[in-house]
């Protein structure tokens, strides 16, 4: 008789959810292992702030932590799950911040430097890029500059389509375009990587 | 509304970029499409959790976890203490 198969496969991002919501630290230790380094990179990205970010990720993991009940797996993996709540939270600290004009100055900087926050790395330099991130990156690059920087505007600024049209001083209707066409190229993009988000 | 349209909608409520006077039409175009809405609005999750897996990782410092873990380890003892 042949032994029992050894499952070896490690657990879904969703059964570590599950393991969270019956409060195993273990987990959260692996979903922190997983994606501490995509948060804090987005966190970073929308606050600019090194002390800060650090602070904010604690902040997220204790959220994951105590409201894990939260999450519907129905509604989507736990990355997009966690993805929105710590975007969430660091915009909500971006908008408290008194130093907001240091950062709207740190922004337009980075801005004028490398238009585009998915050009921070070339993917063909970027040889510990997973195959995953590459495609996205690739995606992200592809898109008009234009189209670009509205979704930048929305998604690191948390910023509506009427406040990126005050921002930026183009017509309403132009912006609505422009994010209806970027996000339907992004998403169109992301249709070969359906199992991996 | 059509599918066509709610789609991009739903893209935009997922980033939480959906004016506050298109919500409403939103809202009702998401009743009216049921499961099929609900199925785009799962997938559109997936646009939000792909512009943070395109930036570059930035690991935290070691001693965070750390920190993290002994915080978790407090919240849990103090749980456990009030059920007893």
């Amino acid at each position: 008789m042949s032994p029992e198969p050894v499952n070896t496969s490690r657990p879904s991002d969703e059964e570590l959810m599950g393991e969270v919501c019956r409060q195993d630290p273990e987990a959260l230790s692996q979903l922190y292992d997983r994606y501490s380094g995509v948060l804090k990179a987005l966190i970073m990205r929308i606050v600019h702030n090194e002390a800060e970010s650090e602070d904010l990720l604690q902040e997220v993991f204790m959220e994951i932590w105590n409201h894990s009940r939260n999450y519907v797996q129905e509604r989507g993996k736990a990355l997009g799950w966690m993805v929105t709540l710590t975007r969430r939270r660091s915009i909500d600290r971006l908008r408290k911040r008194l130093s907001y004009a240091r950062v709207e100055e740190r922004f337009q900087h980075e801005t004028e430097q490398q238009p585009g926050a998915w050009n921070h790395h070339s993917v063909d330099d970027d040889l510990e890029a997973s195959d995953m991130r590459a495609v996205l990156t690739k995606v992200m690059e592809r898109l008009p500059l234009a189209q670009r920087e509205a979704i930048e505007l929305a998604y690191f600024r948390g910023m509506s389509q009427r406040e990126i049209a005050a921002h930026t001083g183009i017509p309403l209707g132009t912006i609505k375009t422009r994010l209806e066409l970027g996000l339907k190229k992004i998403s169109d993009g992301l249709k070969g990587l359906k199992h991996e988000l | 509304m059509s599918f066509e349209e709610f789609e991009h909608q739903a893209r935009l409520y997922v980033l939480e970029a959906i004016e506050e006077d298109e919500r409403a039409s939103f809202e009702a175009a998401r009743r009216e499409f049921g499961e099929r809405a609900e199925s785009m609005i799962a997938e559109c999750r997936r646009l939000s959790a792909a512009f943070a897996l395109a930036l570059r990782p930035q690991p935290p410092r070691q001693e965070a976890k750390a920190k993290l873990m002994s915080l978790i380890q407090k919240s849990l003892a103090e749980k456990r203490a009030t059920k007893a």
